[in-house]
């Protein structure tokens, strides 16, 4: 079994650039879906919350501490500091709590695309994956979601059974940092 | 052969000595040198024994075409064989051995296979499966030894200390060679504005003028090239990089050899760097590779590639020798001979052509070169290294027409003409263009998303060669102005490599493939036995077969077919290239993906406390599960037997986290249910959970789980652990095609539920006292769920048995699972409530008959397993009709038994099952599902699949473990063993 390590955990990757890998608080994720119509229902609902429905797959919607991500035609996940304000219409959207099926990992610092890079294959350039948008991809065979918050940042979702594996994996691509003589440049 | 670095030149640095060995020899060199050039310089003739013969071999080429140079690097757990000693750079304190060489290089008793080199010729190995003598026994006689001599470096069995990684890049333009053509290419794309990625297998940009003297006008050209394209930042260069591979839709396997140059990597730093490159468009600009002639002896050390003598001479400042004889069929040979006359070799051309073009051979007149035209050299002598070549006068097919002349020398640089490196273009499109005034197999300059620039399309001048990749890379910019010297090859070339007597035949042994030690004779022989076509002819002498792909072999050994055939080169065909295009050490593509990563390891929110508490873990697809927690050293026997009698007796507590979770949501919700489960959902109310076997379309039994009804269109379904992705998948599968009017939503919860099962007599009690919540039968009945707060955290608990114990199962939100757990652990001891594992678990079960994993690997159906009252009449569903096909429906398939193992020994899962009185051969009638030791009735049970199973209740049979050769007793009996009217689940 890998690995566990310390959170957050501090490294450079073989480029030399750091990265630093932090485990932050989810709060809220919900999975809204439909069916005929979902273009419709489910951004009269998400208008009760301060959101709107995406015509995309790659860009994320924000509304201070709420993020929405379109993740399929007829499938939105949200995540959010408080719990969805009840939306009626079961009928036409199915809503679906899965705030304990996520673990969310923050990658920063100027080495950030470059561990990605390593570990998924997806353009991670900063023209190819621009800030606010997001992507589902798969690290280590297993599907995540990673939203670019900053050319320097990443959020990702990781399913919770995996979250050691997928943490230990990241990190495995990292040099610890030495306490560090300063660096003559 | 007597070679000698040179006072001056050469692109190495003169002012740092380092050391390297070979053979336990010390070499001095400089940084700037290969092992290959430092060895020569230092004067080490031969490097390695040929493969089969093991004849002396020393250095052909100056590059990545090398066949003889293999050599073993370094010790311990770095050691690895077959290392081109021309592709290694010197670094202060290699070290490296010589390999298939035995008890030395010098003196090799290998050798001997030399004498017997008559029972060695094409497929002799194969020849050896049918005769001479009749049956196989001489075949594995001779097995023996070819084994043993199969291979040429060994491999350290040592742990690899090294770390490798992967990554993923993409890019506009990626261009593959940095010598003109290349470099040309990438300034034109990068002064566009393209992403460019440019790729060079040397530690140095250039390409083929590093091998021009130092001080030429390329010296300049290049050095402002470096600095333009370190100046885009929209190029990325790599050196030290190979592109091994190119793939469908422009995707391209690089491997960048970070650290190989050191002695061992620095910290934070791999020792390769595997790359998969997606690019929009490739441009080829890989150069060419040398063609040797055939003649005599040309495997001799000290017969060389003449581009690989220039290379030595003006890149690595050592002059290969003192009398250098120069055999060619073409101009290119020319600049080399002049340059090597004039640093001191007594050199003498033998040009297969009558005409010489005018102005190459003043040059080499007024260089004092001994010029004979239409002469070629018929053989080489000397021991262990030229001492003479035997030139003769030959016509235009190259034929002896004359008698020999013996010339003193101690180095034969031969030129046989160019095969374009063409393998990335080969790999991905297929059989290149024969052009007959090049004599080569050519690719398509423009073919799809790639464009193949300079010597790779036999470019006539290093002025074409940069216009077309200034061109490819897309024009922008001051075209480049370099101007090289007249000698292209492709110009009155005269397409011969073989040189014979006049009889055609040669005065000794002609090696056309060095590496594989394949001779003229055994291409001949392969003609003679009929196996002409270019497929046979390279699997039957194995002839380009070996770790270099044939880059010296291939063409010469197609050409000596098509004259044997009497074809054109194009009809005899030429083979296909296939990925790498020069080996790649697995390490670098594994990267992370080893050891503790090899998968993904999956586990429940509660893993920590089983690992705190002394649970042995166990493998369970992707999931590490706790499979007991043994006691005061107990064995695993003791322990799962302890604790499944707990179960039955007290309580236990089980991790059952792993098992599938799916929502099924949607209006259609029930409708979907029905459709998948062969037992009605439609009307199961809300607040209840019921038992459910789905099918495959063919009838098999799939998957067995509960669903519990949460809200109106809101389902929770379990699934197997095995199979809950097939499940999820199969599921989606049919509501995107068959069943797009269904409104339904499937999703995975497995990961938002934990999910523990606490099953026994207290099973009850315990949970009153966690949840204080009325749990008692007649309000939480068998079947049922409810909503509990247990530690605060809200969960739902379900009462259903897995155990055929009281039981329940509390899902919980998966972040607490761990909360949860301790907080009924806490309340446990009043109760004396125990964990178990999976080992348990499994005996519970099988005492109980109950079906799993086992039992339902596909190849049983309802019928089968005894649950065809399980089916309802009254709605089709997935596999309703396949079920009932006649051979489905025979009496006499496998059907599920109870067995009671006669005496201390378990059976084997696995075992196959015969009548006592029948032999043990065959198929048997039957199989063990799964095996245990029941603590409840104290003997060896186990569940078994057995023809005609319910009819022979009482009789003893016969399981026979075939794997482990061991065969047992049983008595058939029901498969429910233990508690069969389930008294104690439904309490």
């Amino acid at each position: 079994m890998a690995k566990k390590h310390p959170s957050p955990i501090r490294g450079t990757t073989t480029d030399g650039l750091a990265v630093t890998i932090t485990e932050t608080e989810l709060g809220h994720l919900t999975q809204l879906a439909g069916w005929e119509g979902f273009d419709r229902t489910a951004d009269q609902a998400l208008r009760t919350q301060g959101l709107t429905l995406p015509s995309d797959f790659r860009s994320s919607v924000r509304r201070g501490p709420a993020t929405l991500w379109r993740t399929a035609p007829d499938r939105v996940l949200i995540r959010s500091e408080t719990p969805l304000r009840r939306v009626e219409t079961a009928v036409n959207l199915a809503i679906l709590d899965l705030s304990d099926s996520r673990v969310c990992l923050t990658l920063e610092g100027p080495g950030a695309s470059g561990l990605l890079s390593r570990v998924a294959a997806l353009d991670f350039g900063d023209a190819a994956f621009l800030v606010g948008q997001f992507a589902q991809t798969a690290i280590h065979q297993v599907s995540v979601l990673i939203d670019r918050q900053g050319i320097d940042q990443f959020t990702l979702l990781i399913p919770t059974t995996f979250a050691m594996a997928l943490t230990s994996f990241l990190a495995d691509h990292l040099t610890a940092e030495l306490v560090s003589k300063p660096m003559n440049r | 052969m007597t070679a000698r670095r040179l006072l001056g030149g050469g692109r190495i640095d003169r002012s740092r000595q380092i050391t390297v060995q070979f053979d336990g020899r010390s070499f001095l060199a400089h940084p700037g040198d290969t092992l290959a050039s430092a060895l020569l310089a230092g004067g080490q003739k031969i490097l390695g024994r040929s493969f089969k013969y093991h004849r002396p071999r020393g250095l052909v080429a100056a590059g990545v075409e090398e066949t003889n140079a293999l050599v073993h690097l370094r010790d311990g757990e770095r050691h690895e064989p077959n290392a081109q000693a021309t592709m290694v750079e010197a670094f202060d304190g290699l070290r490296s051995t010589p390999q298939n060489a035995w008890p030395s290089l010098q003196f090799d008793f290998g050798a001997i296979n030399g004498l017997l080199s008559r029972f060695f010729g094409a497929g002799f190995y194969y020849k050896t499966f049918i005769g001479p003598f009749s049956g196989t026994k001489f075949w594995m006689f001779c097995e023996g030894f070819i084994r043993q001599a199969a291979g040429m470096g060994r491999a350290t069995t040592l742990a690899d200390p090294d770390q490798y990684e992967k990554i993923n890049a993409f890019c506009d333009v990626l261009i593959v060679g940095a010598g003109p053509a290349g470099i040309a290419a990438a300034l034109a794309a990068g002064r566009k504005g393209d992403n460019v990625i440019l790729v060079e297998q040397d530690r140095d940009l250039g390409g083929s003028l590093l091998s021009e003297p130092v001080g030429s006008p390329s010296d300049g050209w290049l050095a402002q090239a470096r600095a333009e394209l370190d100046d885009l930042p929209n190029i990325r260069v790599l050196t030290r990089t190979t592109a091994f591979g190119a793939y469908d839709c422009e995707v391209f396997g690089l491997v960048e050899r970070v650290q190989d140059h050191v002695l061992a990597p620095e910290r934070g730093k791999p020792r390769q760097r595997y790359w998969v490159v997606r690019t929009s468009r490739a441009v080829l600009a890989t150069g060419a590779i040398e063609r040797p002639m055939v003649f005599a002896g040309n495997d001799m050390p000290g017969v060389m590639l003449t581009s690989a003598v220039r290379s030595y001479l003006n890149r690595y400042a050592v002059l290969a020798g003192e009398r250098i004889v120069v055999a060619t069929n073409n101009d290119s040979a020319y600049t080399a001979a002049v340059e090597l006359a004039k640093s001191g070799a007594k050199v003498t051309i033998c040009d297969i052509r009558k005409e010489i073009p005018a102005q190459l051979g003043a040059n080499a007149k007024s260089a004092g070169i001994d010029l004979r035209p239409a002469h070629a050299v018929l053989k080489v002598t000397g021991c262990k290294g030229v001492k003479a070549a035997y030139l003769v006068p030959v016509s235009s097919q190259g034929k002896a027409t004359g008698g020999s002349v013996r010339v003193a020398c101690d180095i034969v640089a031969m030129s046989g003409g160019w095969a374009p490196t063409l393998h990335l273009w080969s790999q991905r499109f297929g059989k290149p263009i024969y052009s007959e005034g090049l004599d080569t197999f050519l690719p398509l300059a423009e073919k799809g998303a790639f464009t193949c620039v300079g010597s790779l399309v036999g470019s006539a001048s290093l002025r074409d060669a940069l216009q077309q990749g200034h061109k490819a890379g897309g024009g922008t910019g001051k075209e480049p102005a370099l101007f090289g010297h007249a000698d292209f090859w492709g110009r009155n070339l005269l397409p011969v490599t073989v040189v014979t007597k006049a009889d055609g035949g040669t005065p000794g042994k002609a090696f056309v493939d060095f590496q594989h030690d394949v001779k003229l004779a055994d291409i001949d022989q392969a003609y003679r036995e009929g196996y002409v076509s270019i497929e046979h002819l390279k699997r039957y002498t194995t002839s380009g077969m070996a770790a270099d792909q044939g880059k010296t072999s291939n063409l010469n050994a197609l050409a000596r077919m098509a004259e044997l055939r009497g074809l054109a080169i194009p009809n005899v065909g030429t083979t296909t290239f296939r990925p790498p295009y020069t080996p790649v050490t697995i390490g670098a593509i594994v990267a992370h993906d080893h050891g503790l990563h090899l998968r993904p390891t999956r586990l429940s929110t509660i893993h920590d406390w089983h690992t705190e508490n002394g649970a042995e873990m166990m493998d369970a697809g992707l999931w590490l599960r706790p499979w007991y927690y043994p006691e005061n050293g107990e064995s695993i026997t003791e322990a799962y037997v302890r604790e499944a009698i707990h179960v039955r007796e007290h309580v236990g507590i089980v991790d059952v986290s792993t098992l599938g979770k799916i929502a099924v949501q949607g209006p259609d919700a029930a409708e979907f249910l029905n459709r998948v489960y062969v037992n009605g959902f439609k009307t199961l109310p809300v607040g209840r959970l019921r038992y459910g076997i789905m099918l495959r379309e063919d009838g098999f039994v799939f998957d067995d789980g509960a669903t519990a009804r949460i809200g109106e269109y809101d389902y929770f379904m379990s699934t197997t652990t095995a199979n809950a992705a097939k499940v999820l998948a199969r599921a989606e599968y049919l509501l995107q095609t068959a069943w797009r009017d269904l409104k339904v939503h499937v999703t995975s919860v497995t990961d938002q539920w934990a999910a523990i099962a606490v099953a026994g007599p207290k099973s009850r009690r315990v949970l009153t006292d966690v949840t204080s919540a009325d749990l008692s039968r007649e309000v939480l009945p068998n079947n049922h769920f409810t909503y509990v707060t247990i530690g605060d955290v809200p969960c739902r608990l379900h009462r259903m048995s897995f155990s055929g114990e009281l039981a329940y199962e509390i899902y919980i939100p998966a972040k607490s699972g761990r909360k949860v757990w301790e907080a009924l652990i806490a309340a446990g001891p009043p109760h004396n409530l125990k964990p178990y594992g999976l080992e348990a678990m499994g005996a519970l079960r099988i005492e109980k008959g109950h079906i799993a994993g086992s039992e339902i690997e596909g190849r049983t159906t309802m019928k089968d397993l005894g649950l065809e009252g399980f089916a309802s009449s009254k709605k089709p569903f997935v596999g309703s009709v396949l079920r009932k096909r006649p051979v489905l429906e025979d009496p006499k398939r496998p059907s599920l038994v109870g067995l009671e193992i006669i005496g201390n020994q378990g059976a084997t899962a696995g075992s196959l099952l015969f009548a006592m009185n029948a032999p043990a051969k065959g198929h048997g009638e039957g199989w063990v599902s799964s095996t245990t030791y029941s603590p409840a009735l104290k003997k060896n049970i186990a569940l078994a699949l057995l023809s005609r199973g319910p009819e022979r209740f009482g009789e003893t049979i016969q399981v026979v473990d075939f794997v482990g050769n061991q065969t047992l007793h049983a008595k058939v009996v029901s498969h429910h063993f233990f508690d069969p009217e389930g008294h104690r689940q439904n309490g």
